[in-house]
Parts: C-alpha cells; structure tokens; sequence
C-alpha cells in the first residue's frame, strides 16, 4: 500500500514515515502543497496523510483540486486546530477523516487502516486467536475448550481486540468503541475493565494473548 | 476615530441645557412683561373711557335743561381762558348735521371720524383712538343728546387727548423691550456657567476614571462624594472594575497555574531523558524511559485539549433531544467498572428528556461521576437521577456520601486548576479542570451547575438545564 504524506515539518514527515514503513506501507513525502499536487497526480498512491497548515498555501485546497480532478483516494487531514467548524469544513470538502495534532501514533495507524479497509470487513460470526475463540452469534467465549464467564461489556471489549487483533488500540478508542464514550476522560477506566478481562481470559492459562504497550494501548495477539 | 466621530456629531450638554434654560427664561419674562404692559394699556383706556362717558352725560344733562341756551353751553363746554390746556374737545351740531359750538382743536378730527351716535337709552361703547396727521392721540365718542322728547336734538362728538399716554405707554414699551432683552443675556449668561459648573464632576469622573489602569484595577469610583444623580453610574462602574478586577485575578491565577501545571511534565520529561542518556544502558531500560514519557506527553495532551476547549467559549453546540436515562446509563455502564473495583455502589435514577449535545453531556456529567467516584471511599454509594420540571426544564443529580467538601474550598472549586490538599493525595493524576469544564459546558447550554456539600457526609452536584 502507498501512501503519500504532505507535511511541512521535516521532523513530523520523516517520524511519520519512519513508523508507517516499519507497519509495511510504502510512502512517499512532499513538503507542499505544489509538490504533493503533482505527486499525487503521477503516482498511484492508495492514501494521503495531509497536514492542512502548510506554507505556500492551505490544505484545504488539494483536497479540493484532487476531488475536482476526480481522484477519489482516502485522504486524511491533520491540524493543530480542532475548532469544530474546522473538522466540518474538512471533510465537507472531501476529507476522509481527521486527527487533531497531538494524536497517537496507534490513532493514525488504526485510522489508515479503516479507511484502507475500503470494502467493508467481512462480518464474521466466528473469532479465534490461538486457543481463544468467540462465538459473537452465541455470544460465547471459549478458551483452551473452557467456556469463560464474561459479563456483556467484557464480553463486547474482548470482541473489540480479538477483531482487531495485532493492532494497538488507545483507550481513548476502546471507550468509544465498547461503551460509547466519546470525550478523553482522565480515569483509568479501561485499564481496571483490561484487568479485570485478563483475570478471566490469560491469568488461566499459560500462554498470555493481551499486551500491554505501555503509555500507548492495548493490543490482542500470538507472542513467541 | 470612531470616538472623535462621536464627539463631533453629538451635542453637548452645557449648550443644551443654556439653550433650553435661555428660551424658557423668554418664555417667562416675555409672558410676565406682556401681562403688565396690557393691564397698564387697559386700565388706562377704562379710565379714559370713563372720563368721556361721564362727560357725555354731563353735557346731556346741560343741554337737556337748556336746550337753547348756547352762551350758557359755551361757558360750561369751552375752556374760559383759551391758553389753559384742555384734555377734552367737544363739537355740538343739530340734526341736520349744521355745527352749533365746537372746542378750537376739534378742527382737525372731522365729524366724520367719529363712531355713531347712539341715543341716551343706548349704553355707551368704547371709545374710538384716532391718530392725527401731527401725531397727535385722540379718542373719539358720540352720542346724541335729548331736549324734550326729541332724542336727537343735537349730536354730541367729545374727543380726548391721549397722546402723553401713549408717549408713556410707548417708553414703557421700550423699557419692557430692553429689561427682556438684558434679562435673557443675563439668563444664558448664568445658565452656561451653572452648566458648565454643575457638569464638573462628569469631567472629574472622566479624570479619575482615565488614570485606572490593568494594575490598579482595586480603585474604585464611588468612594468619594458624588452628586445624588452619579450613584447609578458610579455603582455601575465600580460593579464592572469589581467584575474586571475579579477576572484578571483569575486569569492571572490561571496563567501562573497553567505554566506551573505544564512544569510538572516537562520536568519529568526532561529529568527523566537526561538521566536515562547519562550512560549506556540497556534496551529495555530506554524502552522504559520512552514508554514513560508517553504518558507524559499524553497528560500534556489532555492538558491542552482541556485547556483549548475552555478558551473556546463559542464552541460549537450541537443539541438534540437526548433520552436523559439512555445517556445516564450508557455513562454509569463505563464507570461501574470503576466503581466495583473500588466496592461504591453506582445507580441511576428516573426518567426525562434533555435538550443538550450528546458529547458535551457526557463529558460534563462523565467530570461529575469520576469526580464522586475518587472522592467516596469504598462501601460508599453514587447516585445519579434526572428530575425533571413542569416548565420542561431538567436537572442531573449527582449525589455522592463521601468525603464533601471544606465550605472554605467550596467557592474556589469551579476555578480552573484549583485543586484541593485532599484532591491532589486522592486524584494524583487529576488536572483540576474538571469542574471548570463542567460549568463552561453548562453555560454553553445556557443552564447552571450547583454543588452542595458537607464534608463527612458528601457532595451533591446538579446540572440545571433550561427548557428546550
């Protein structure tokens, strides 16, 4: 997958590179607007990460010349503003989505890869990693052949790392996903509710599947 | 600019009011000259009237009882010494108009000059003012005079000279003229100075008002002696340097308590790196020193993006009509977690739709709960309700039992970064923006906050929502 990055501030692009090459995309950078025009034009890439404060000119507009040209690739803004008409403006004029400079390096990644996912995931009924299996139609879970005693929002919160499984996942994200939290609240909610999870899902058995990645999120996944 | 605009296009009050004050005194001494100069006028004329009608009846009475006596007429009529001045004139002819006797200066008013006669039955009218060629004043009556039972035995013209009235009324006229005049300079004279002088303390005020500036915002206008009139417009003023004063206060707090919130994780951020590069370590070490100052930095991040949202008052709201119980639910699902971890009873309480933004409700009653949870100690209970009134108005109730709030601290709790002893042992990681938030989010909602507490025995915090 390539990815093209617009972004002025050579220390933001080339963290930025460095972390989505190491996640297997192949990206290119400009550091305008003109630039990231022409690149845009003459490469086939399947996103653009655009940063919307840019010196010769707004953001704003290659979103809108690109849409006008008849690309439709994802295109997702970043800005340091978060005023609300901002974000509305955005992506009235054909962004994808946004991220509100400071973000999680987890955040854009997890954002990338849902826009990436163009076609709708493939619902399915079953979920398993290693000898973790979920039933979502029974609503069960299952591990090493035991059945786990979960309660609903433990229940929802492990269908949530399992269907993301080896993506880290903020907290921030895990709320909004499992209980419908939409603000950043300072509480270590999620943290008790992972705990709590892990008593019933890894202290059991010996082969541990939730990480912690510390200061970051959670991610499911098969360690060796 | 603007101001200098202003300045030039409206009036001033000194030249109103001299105007106002200079034309009312006109007003006044024109009504008061005019009703003397007339009553003077008028009594003059009744007398001079009178003296003329008394004269008719006079001479009717001669002539009635001498009615062919002429030399006794003439002796009675006309003035024996022709040198002595006589007020009066008299002009006898018969019926057929033919001069019988006639004062010498009757010369010059002809009988035609003189109003009709009337007969004795008739009251007399008023006299008729003529004024001769030479100037001179005259007033003119007639009337017929009975012998026997002839009524009109002889016309009777009587004429009385009032030019030394008139030379007098006409001085008057002009003394009255001049007295007018003096007085209104003199009145616009003393009513631009009383202005000018009663206006002073406007000009003081200014003054005193011009040398307050951003650090002496304590100075007050009203603490010296103002004209009864300023007490609304000193009050007022002072109101507004109380409510100024209070703000920059606060601000002030607020941005020395900012730089020192952001110390904190700088400093962990820097101390940490620097110790950590001090000598070769190994790579979980660094991997250690990296994760923690990801949670600084994230702290930082919240920091800011709760500080942006409360110096953005024109947020955006977005109101729906919410179903205030799903909305209490789905929150007290999130932090039952919280609670049961920390063995605190958690319910929600009644039903009852609110007009608000979904994720600004949230947050400030999310604010309220993790508030009540830190603050109970385990085996206490946090209770939310909704209480709705007949006007369509709504309240969320959050009702804690635990440790309450010292009524000192209490006026200071919706102060941005305020944080008590007690909250920064319990909530070490709290930013002390909560409530300030909650309150800011309320006000965008044109509602209130309210909080109550005893320490000991809980805190209660209610969100008044207006009706939608």
């Amino acid at each position: 997958m390539r990815i093209l990055i617009v972004e002025d501030e050579i220390k933001a692009a080339s963290y930025l590179k460095k972390g989505l090459s190491e996640h297997g995309f192949s990206v290119d950078i400009a550091t305008s607007c003109e630039d990231g025009l022409h690149l845009a034009r003459s490469e086939g890439y399947d996103l653009i990460v655009l940063d919307v404060m840019l010196p010769d000119r707004q953001g704003w507009s290659v979103v809108q010349e690109l849409r006008a040209e008849g690309y439709d690739l994802p295109i997702l803004f970043l800005s340091a503003r978060d005023a609300v008409h901002d974000r509305v403006y955005g992506l009235e004029l054909g962004a994808d989505d946004y991220l509100v400079k400071p973000f999680a390096f987890s955040e854009l990644l997890a954002r990338i890869r849902t826009l990436l996912r163009r076609q709708p995931q493939r619902q399915t009924d079953q979920l398993q990693v290693n000898d973790l299996e979920l039933d979502l139609l029974r609503h069960r879970a299952r591990r090493g052949g035991l059945t786990l005693d979960l309660t609903a929002k433990e229940f929802q919160l492990l269908a949530l790392l399992l269907r993301r499984s080896g993506e880290v996942l903020s907290r921030t994200f895990i709320s909004e996903q499992v209980w419908g939290i939409n603000f950043d609240s300072d509480t270590n909610i999620v943290d008790v509710a992972i705990r709590r999870l892990r008593k019933k899902v890894d202290d059991p058995f010996p082969t541990k599947l939730i990480h912690t990645i510390r200061g970051v999120g959670y991610v499911l996944e098969e360690r060796h | 600019m603007c101001s200098k605009n202003a300045t030039d296009s409206s009036s001033s009050i000194a030249t109103r009011l001299t105007v106002l004050y200079t034309v009312s005194m006109l007003a006044i001494l024109a009504s008061v000259i005019g009703f003397l100069l007339h009553t003077v006028v008028k009594d003059l004329e009744f007398e001079d009237n009178d003296f003329l009608i008394e004269r008719i009846s006079s001479i009717r009475s001669v002539i009635n009882r001498y009615p062919q006596d002429l030399e006794h007429l003439k002796e009675h009529l006309l003035p024996r010494d022709a040198n002595r001045h006589v007020r009066y004139q008299v002009r006898l002819q018969d019926a057929s108009g033919s001069t019988v006797l006639e004062s010498p200066a009757m010369a010059s008013l002809p009988p035609l000059l003189f109003p009709p006669p009337i007969i004795s039955s008739e009251p007399i009218g008023r006299a008729k003012k003529h004024k001769t060629s030479d100037g001179q004043y005259y007033l003119l009556n007639a009337a017929w005079a009975a012998a026997g039972d002839d009524p009109q035995f002889r016309l009777l013209q009587v004429a009385l000279d009032v030019t030394e009235e008139e030379a007098l009324m006409a001085n008057y006229r002009l003394k009255m003229g001049s007295a007018l005049l003096a007085g209104l300079c003199l009145a616009g004279g003393l009513a631009f100075i009383i202005s000018r002088r009663e206006l002073r303390p406007l000009r003081e005020m200014a003054a005193q008002i011009g040398t307050i500036t951003a650090s002496d915002l304590h100075q007050r206008v009203g603490n010296r002696r103002w004209p009864k009139e300023f007490a609304p417009l000193t009050g007022a003023l002072d109101t507004m340097l109380g409510q100024l004063e209070q703000s920059f206060e606060r601000l002030s707090a607020f941005s020395a308590n900012l730089a020192h919130e952001l110390r904190t994780p700088l400093n962990n951020l820097r101390v940490e790196s620097e110790v950590a590069l001090s000598r070769p370590r190994t790579a979980t070490e660094y991997r250690q020193t990296i994760e923690s100052s990801i949670e600084e930095y994230e702290r930082l991040s919240r920091m800011i993006g709760d500080i942006l949202f409360l110096a953005r008052p024109e947020q955006g709201v977005e109101r729906h009509n919410l179903d205030a119980r799903t909305e209490l639910d789905r929150l007290a699902d999130y932090y039952r977690t919280l609670a049961e971890e920390r063995d605190i009873a958690l319910s929600v309480d009644g039903n009852g739709s609110i007009s608000a933004d979904p994720r600004l409700f949230q947050r400030a009653v999310g604010n309220l709960l993790a508030n009540a949870l830190h603050y109970t100690p385990s085996g206490g209970a946090v209770a939310v309700s909704i209480q709705s009134g007949t006007a369509g108005e709504a309240a969320i109730v959050v009702k804690d039992n635990g440790n309450g709030i010292p009524s000192d601290e209490l006026p200071l709790v919706f102060d941005r970064f305020y944080r008590s002893a007690q909250a920064r042992q319990l909530h070490r990681d709290g930013s002390g923006l909560g409530l300030a938030i909650v309150r800011s989010i309320m006000e965008l909602h044109a509602g209130s906050v309210t909080l109550a507490s005893q320490p000991g025995l809980g805190t209660t915090v209610t969100l008044h929502f207006p009706p939608s």
